[in-house]
């Protein structure tokens, strides 16, 4: 059919036209109130829901996030880089290591920088020490860091040279700077708190509905766990089908959790999964493993305070049963 | 494009309740016979209207009068909202399996005389038929019968190009052809 004879095929196909007219006028009929039904859905979604607005403005958006997010982190990164500047300060009033070794400690550390802020913390130090050396320093404001370090290190060679009783007072005054240890457990502080808290309970919980859903019922765990144990396990066996699914929920799961969250550990391959968690909140670790065996797919949940004992024991004796009743008997029931 | 439309669009640009209303009241009939067409069942039908609305509401930001009139643009939120309901709710259509090599063998004279037909039997057997074509190929069929619109409008509505739209038609044509005399035999 070519496209300028459409016109008249449409013209010509008396039968399909009025078939296609027949389905069509079955239901024609707007009803009555539909209208105001439409109306009533608008009120109700803008009541829930902002009107979206143009794309310009949220272009706009997107560009002052952004530009923040930038302002933020050079902010940030500024911090961290102007760090270094307090061992200067620390070596100024230690007095005990020889100099040579501290200008050695300072200057790969400062190399890199282009220019300081003149030393404050240094000035204070040496001010009732040296008022000489106050002006010097006054008059280097934006030194570079070499020639800086340089002159901090004659400087102190200057002062262990010449020892003086204001000096013993001064080392012991304002010995205050953070050791390199105590800055590296206030950064990993920091980078913990950033992680949103996502509680590991929810896998369970998931879990749990999803074999509900499925009609799964937990195995009978009761003799596996000692009872002294402050741990739980929970077995589940489900069918290894296209529609269950198990291994696509697990891995849903476990992508839905941020993977900077302390403990996170995601082990997969098409025969095992092995999830972890660590809740610090509530001083508990969670363990998760899938494995397929024989057409169905063992699933063991366990939870525990962290560092108490999972008796895993259990879950490899009900898997090995399975593996062993499967093998005699050709077929899985236990 | 005329000053009532232009000053519709703007209303309905600010979200205004009365301009919604006016945009309901001219086109509802139009919509709801679209609809109705492909969907072929009218608590559907209802519902898909709805949906159309509300989304025509919400989108009218991003409608561009330089490439469709409002109608068509509003046409082709019907189809695809009719469509899509389709597509979720209803049973899986089960496609024709016949090779287009197949179809394509029948020759164009065989169709125009079975077409051309006027006989009861032949459109109530093709009125049965047309609810076995999956909702693309339904959609199509209703707009070009039905509705009875240009190229230019289905290939805009469906997101293709009047060449392919032609191609479609005359596709299912054959298809339809097929099925009712497989049918038979």
């Amino acid at each position: 059919m070519k496209k300028e004879s459409f016109e008249n095929t449409r013209q010509q196909d008396v039968n399909l036209r009025e078939a296609v007219a027949r389905r069509a006028r079955k239901c024609s009929q707007r009803p009555q109130g539909l209208d105001e039904r439409v109306m009533e859905r608008m009120a109700s979604d803008s009541q829930t829901r902002h009107f979206t607005p143009p794309r310009r403005k949220l272009w706009l958006s997107a560009a002052a996030c952004v530009a923040a997010a930038l302002f933020v982190g050079y902010t940030l990164y500024n911090n961290k880089v102007e760090l270094p500047a307090s061992p200067v300060g620390e070596t100024a009033q230690l007095q005990p290591q020889p100099h040579g070794a501290d200008a050695d400690t300072i200057v790969p550390e400062l190399k890199e920088e282009k220019t300081v802020k003149p030393l404050q913390a240094r000035e204070e130090v040496a001010a009732p020490v040296r008022p000489t050396l106050q002006k010097e320093e006054a008059d280097l404001p934006q030194t570079p860091v070499k020639e800086e370090v340089g002159a901090v290190a004659e400087q102190l060679a200057d002062v262990q040279t010449e020892p003086s009783p204001a000096a013993d007072v001064l080392v012991v005054q304002t010995v205050e700077v953070p050791s390199a240890d105590e800055g590296r457990l206030a950064e990993a502080v920091t980078a913990d708190e950033d992680v949103a808290y996502q509680d590991p309970d929810r896998v369970n919980e998931c879990i749990a509905r999803f074999a509900d859903h499925h009609g799964v019922e937990p195995v009978n765990q009761d003799s596996a766990v000692p009872l002294d144990s402050n741990a739980a396990v929970t077995i589940y066996v489900f069918p290894d089908k296209k529609d269950v699914d198990v291994w696509g929920r697990m891995l849903q799961m476990a992508l839905w959790y941020d993977n900077a969250q302390p403990g996170y550990h995601l082990d997969l391959s098409p025969e095992q999964l092995f999830f972890e968690l660590r809740d610090e909140k509530k001083g508990m670790q969670y363990r998760w493993i899938a494995e397929r065996i024989e057409g169905r797919i063992l699933l063991c949940c366990a939870h525990s305070p962290i560092g108490a004992h999972v008796p895993m024991n259990s879950y490899f004796d009900y898997r090995n049963r399975c593996i062993l009743h499967t093998l005699n008997t050709g077929y899985y029931q236990l | 494009m005329d000053n009532e439309t232009h000053e519709l669009i703007r209303g309905l640009c600010r979200q205004e309740r009365k301009a919604q209303q006016r945009m309901l009241q001219t086109y509802g009939d139009l919509v709801f016979a679209q609809v109705a067409s492909i969907v072929g069942c009218q608590e559907d039908a209802e519902e898909v209207y709805q949906d159309v609305f509300v989304k025509a509401f919400r989108s009218i930001g991003t409608y561009d009068e330089r490439r469709a009139p409002l109608v068509a643009w509003l046409s082709r939120i019907a189809c695809h909202e009719s469509l899509n309901y389709l597509r979720c709710r209803c049973l899986p259509v089960i496609p024709i399996d016949e090779s287009d090599e197949d179809v394509e063998s029948i020759p164009d004279e065989t169709l125009d005389q079975f077409f051309q037909l006027q006989d009861e039997d032949a459109v109530q057997s093709l009125e049965k038929t047309l609810e076995f074509l999956p909702p693309d190929d339904l959609a199509l069929v209703t707009m070009f019968y039905f509705e009875k619109r240009s190229m230019k409008d289905m290939a805009y509505i469906m997101d293709s190009n009047p060449s392919t739209i032609a191609s479609r038609l005359s596709r299912i044509r054959k298809r339809l052809y097929k099925m009712i005399k497989s049918s038979h035999s």
